[in-house]
């Protein structure tokens, strides 16, 4: 099936609150999952405020893609860096360059606002980022993580 | 040293607390690994009042708890609620845990990881995670000792030429 694509002109600027709707909707349609409340309130978080290493990506002006990324000291040297919380592009615009624009907009940002690194956790069997991370300049360190499951 | 008989108190982080908490992290920082001329931190350089007090201890997404022994604090865990992953997991990241050497071996800093796995518990977040530099085999083992077991997720870093 040709599918008829228009040019789509990809635009990234911050996250504002107004966009935690199209957000969850990307999240959604990732994961099939309707998730509660108190997640919105959660990304907004502290000071009511998005975290400001956190963007999104537009295509013809809706929000087709996030990137939420907060400073984080974190892992060994122990150092401030931007730490990517969550990557998500809506499963209908991925392969566009969406997420390299996302990671090259908090790199930048990162950058300028003199944080000394930028770092991502990857599930190891994750054969769609680590590529896309290693690509893009990242490199697989020495830290690993340990994680402890409470009882529910 | 201080006697172990002395009252252990752990209690939440506050903004009040952030003096106390670097001059714990400054002994330890300044602490040479004996017969070496090596600090137990792998990390040199100093934490200011201000990038303590940017994660906004006591603010709704923080974990951190302190120790303390007659209303001083000798430790501190230093931990954070965050959203992780697509799927989005919520967790509990432990950034730092610390406990003045004078204090050490006294069972205060599993106190400080089972408080703030507690605290996670209380708000439905049922993971804790601890992110190790896969050298460091004494802090990977005290972690499985605590209950917790080696992830599959990697750590991808990109460095700024400074």
């Amino acid at each position: 099936m040709a599918i008829e694509r228009k040019e789509s002109k990809i635009r990234i600027r911050p996250m504002e609150p107004e966009d935690i709707d199209a957000v969850l909707a990307i999240d959604r349609k990732i994961t099939g999952v309707r998730r509660a409340v108190t997640y919105t309130d959660l990304i907004i978080g502290d000071l009511g405020k998005i975290p400001d290493l956190s963007f999104v990506a537009e295509v013809n002006g809706e929000v087709r893609g996030f990137l939420l990324a907060r400073r984080a000291y974190f892992g060994e040297p122990f150092t401030e860096v931007g730490l990517i919380q969550i990557l998500g592009v809506d499963p209908d615009y991925q392969r566009q360059g969406i997420a390299t624009g996302l990671v090259n907009a908090l790199v930048e940002t990162s950058q300028s606002k003199k944080l000394n690194a930028v770092r991502i956790m990857i599930n190891q069997r994750d054969s769609q980022l680590q590529p896309l991370f290693a690509h893009m300049g990242f490199k697989r360190g020495q830290l690993i993580d340990y994680t402890k499951t409470l009882r529910s | 040293m201080a006697s172990a008989e002395k009252e252990v108190k752990i209690r939440p982080m506050e903004r009040r607390d952030i003096d106390a908490v670097l001059a714990v992290y400054s002994k330890i920082r300044e602490e040479k690994i004996p017969g070496t001329k090596r600090s137990r931190l792998s990390y040199r350089g100093t934490m200011t009042y201000e990038e303590v007090a940017s994660t906004n201890p006591g603010g709704p997404l923080d974990l951190s708890l302190v120790a303390e022994v007659n209303g001083q604090v000798i430790g501190f865990i230093w931990g954070r609620l965050a959203f992780v992953g697509i799927p989005i997991d919520e967790v509990g990241i432990i950034h730092m845990l610390i406990v003045d050497p004078d204090y050490q071996r006294q069972g205060i800093a599993a106190r400080l990881v089972d408080a703030l796995a507690e605290r996670c518990h209380a708000r439905g977040v049922n993971t804790v995670r601890a992110v190790i530099d896969e050298r460091h085999w004494e802090l990977q083992n005290y972690f499985q000792r605590l209950g917790f077991r080696r992830s599959e997720l990697v750590i991808y870093t990109r460095t700024f030429k400074s």
